[in-house]
């Protein structure tokens, strides 16, 4: 009977109180006519940024990583900084959900309440250290996430988001499950340290069990973070949910689920390193060139958008592919930058969005430099950021994960990567070209801000600015969450 | 970039063929579980007597003519909440019962540990109390 | 006397995986989908049962009945969203003209 010390759940109060906030907004949304939809946002950023200052403050992090719960979960500096990338995404998608919750006629308490909930699971994810831990966290993600692309639910087009979400979705968490079971069975063992440890004496008794395992157990992984040939999920999702969950699940998932799937092949799997590496190439090489591919074609800004985070998905798989220090930090610093960049991105897609879905369209975006200069320009900074153009810090991401694959010896998959970003140049420029060189026409939608998207753009801007002109802090914040390699 | 490719590639290609051959296996058993499913399908297709139409699709082809069909009943939507509510409140409490067994050995954490996801519970109960989803009006 | 050991549950629990799997992509109609997406979880609890009986080990049945617990949830998600499909269309078949494109 291992012995339980209390005190170690005040190691988790910032998860507790983010729950707590949560089942809190969900019943106060629920009694009478609910809460209203500023309030319900301003509680659920209070909440959020409570739990970032608990972060900081109560989970120390020392040099070697602790282990809580009977081994459940793990303190070190790769669960606190990807804590911290979430809770900043989270606290974005409040900010810019605001005229969207407003204007839907639906319970306003409910969407927040999920959203903080998702916020949970994710922030378990990243500390989950045991293959059950893992998966009931994401399982946490994953079934609020479903009812969040559908929460407007009247309409046609959100609600089939919701149900193509949720029966892809199932089914990559069944694989995954699948796969983790035939490891159990391998080895015997859950936690992922022991797991590591007894993996190679279990190659060789379990012959067919671990290959097996691994590879279901990578392929709903992959399913999560939206890597080609796993993401026919992904467009159609990403179109139909509202906006601002789609900000959500373009940023705060994606990370969340990078997060799992690095922790899981590099401390759970390293006597394979040489076959997942493999099939990341493999991978990675597809996303890149399939997602900016097919986002050439897009004439909607939304669906151009999920393919450029399809896209995005593979660049951060090379850095993964590199398994060096290096590496590792550079995908961490990536997902941060990354995750102001898509929120800033899809911020604009709600400034010019109405009802009936107008406003999705390149071609609205006709002219906004003279409607709306500032507007146009932090586009401008969005679209430099996504194609890897400097002074942004999706070039510093971009350079460093390059970097490392080439280091590593993977240079090919690099040298698609760079190719690739030429193409993406093509469509991202399509919206600058629209923005700065056609003329607005009558049917044009006027951009319609409130003072919480400006704060969330201009946020998005001054953190995707700060990460490239001055990268130095942070690169030093993304090596503090280096693992351990084997 | 071919010279590239030379340098990195080669070297490691048969590391690569052998580690890949230990796969071969999973590959087989998709193989045989394709053909044996395209072979079953194909199978049903060719023996299967064809359909002529509009009787193969009443409930009972028995000489009597149905008056209605059974999809005209619908049950009430609330069935469906009801057993919703119920199942996930009934395998929740699948919890109770190791703790009940072990109550005395996991003590006060054990007991802390109960009372939390129990209040978990009820306010799931008062949420759903509260949306009016338990009232049968 | 056929003595049945682990590797028969584990061929049977492949197999309802496999029959949860050929059914969510072949079946349209979402309360078979659900009732696929159950059974493949419910072969995945088959196997963590039969190896924690082979290992001796309790960590796999804990790990069943938190999976029992996720699959409950999930049928009520999955729920709730066809009656939500319901309500808009009244149909549970999810291959009617869609809006979005596949």
């Amino acid at each position: 009977m291992p012995a339980f010390d209390l005190r170690e759940f005040l190691l988790l109060a910032p998860e507790i109180l983010l729950a707590i906030g949560g089942l809190a907004l969900l019943l106060a949304g629920s009694v009478g006519r609910g809460v209203p939809g500023r309030v319900a946002a301003s509680l659920s950023l209070f909440f959020l940024v409570a739990t970032a200052l608990l972060v900081l403050t109560v989970e120390e992090v020392g040099p070697e990583p602790r282990l809580i719960l009977g081994s459940s979960f793990v303190l070190d500096g790769f669960a606190r900084f990807f804590k911290l990338v979430i809770l900043a995404g989270t606290a974005l998608t409040v900010l810019i959900s605001v005229r969207f919750v407003d204007d839907g006629a639906y319970r306003a308490g409910e969407y927040h309440a999920l959203l903080l909930l998702a916020t949970t699971g994710m922030m378990f994810m990243v500390g989950g250290f045991n293959l059950v831990s893992i998966w009931i966290a994401l399982e946490l993600m994953a079934l609020s996430s479903y009812i969040l692309a559908g929460y407007f639910k009247r309409e046609t087009r959100s609600n089939e988001a919701a149900l193509k979400y949720f029966v892809l979705g199932a089914l990559s968490s069944a694989i995954l499950l699948y796969g983790a079971s035939l490891l159990y069975g391998a080895t015997g063992e859950l936690r992922l340290d022991l797991l590591a440890a007894a993996l190679p004496e279990a190659m060789v008794t379990g012959r067919l069990l671990v290959p097996t395992g691994w590879l279901m157990l990578s392929v709903g992984l992959l399913f999560k973070v939206a890597a080609v040939p796993f993401h026919v999920w992904t467009p159609d999702v990403y179109v139909g949910a509202p906006t601002p969950v789609t900000a959500y699940l373009a940023a705060a998932s994606k990370t969340a689920s990078f997060a799992i799937l690095v922790r899981i092949f590099v401390q759970g799997l390293p006597t394979l390193l040489p076959d997942w590496q493999i099939v990341i190439a493999a991978v990675a090489s597809v996303t890149m060139i399939w997602g900016n591919l097919a986002a050439l074609t897009q004439t909607n800004v939304k669906r151009m958008l999920a393919y450029s985070s399809i896209a995005h998905a593979g660049y951060v798989l090379l850095g993964l592919l590199a398994a060096s220090v290096i590496g590792l930090w550079s995908v961490a610093f990536y997902l941060l930058a990354y995750t102001f960049i898509t929120l800033g991105a899809f911020a604009m897609v709600v400034v010019l969005e109405r009802r009936e879905y107008a406003g999705e369209e390149v071609s609205d975006y006709a002219g906004l430099a003279r409607r709306a200069p500032w507007l146009a320009a932090a586009m401008l900074v969005f679209l430099l950021a996504l194609t890897g153009i400097p002074p942004t810090g999706g070039f510093v991401g971009k350079v460093y994960l390059f970097a490392a694959a080439v280091e590593a010896g993977w240079t090919w998959v690099a040298v698609i990567g760079v190719l690739t970003s030429a193409i993406s140049l093509y469509y991202y420029f399509s919206i600058a070209v629209q923005m700065y060189l056609k003329e607005s026409t009558r049917d044009t939608p006027e951009p319609l801000g409130s003072p919480a998207l400006t704060a969330a753009i201009a946020t998005c801007v001054v953190a995707t600015l700060v990460l490239g002109l001055f990268p130095g802090p942070f690169i030093e914040f993304a090596q503090a969450a280096g693992l351990p390699l084997p | 970039m071919i010279l590239a490719f030379r340098s990195y590639a080669l070297p490691i290609l048969p590391a690569i063929c052998s580690r890949v051959l230990g796969y071969l296996p999973i590959l087989v058993f998709c193989v045989v579980a394709v053909l044996f499913l395209a072979g079953t399908l194909l199978a049903a297709r060719l023996l299967r007597h064809a359909g002529s139409g509009a009787t193969d699709r009443e409930p009972y082809e028995c000489g009597n003519e149905p008056e209605s069909f059974a999809h005209d009943h619908r049950f009430s939507i609330r069935y469906y909440l009801l057993a919703v509510l119920f199942v996930i409140f009934d395998v929740e409490t699948v919890f109770l019962f190791p703790w009940a067994v072990m109550f005395d050995q996991l003590a006060l954490f054990g007991f802390i540990e109960m009372m939390v996801f129990l209040t978990i519970l009820v306010v799931g109960y008062v949420y759903v109390w509260n949306r009016g989803a338990l009232s049968w009006a | 006397m056929l003595e049945i050991t682990t590797n028969h549950y584990l061929v049977l629990g492949f197999i309802l995986f496999a029959i949860g799997l050929v059914g969510l992509v072949v079946r349209r109609n979402l309360i078979v989908v659900l009732m696929s997406i159950e059974l493949m979880l419910n072969s995945v609890n088959l196997n963590l049962i039969a190896f924690s009986h082979q290992l001796a080990d309790l960590a796999g049945q804990v790990f069943a009945v938190f999976t029992i617990t996720v699959a409950a949830g999930e049928a009520a998600v999955g729920l709730g969203i066809l009656l939500a499909l319901y309500r808009l269309r009244g149909t549970t078949e999810i291959d009617v003209p869609s809006e979005l494109r596949g």
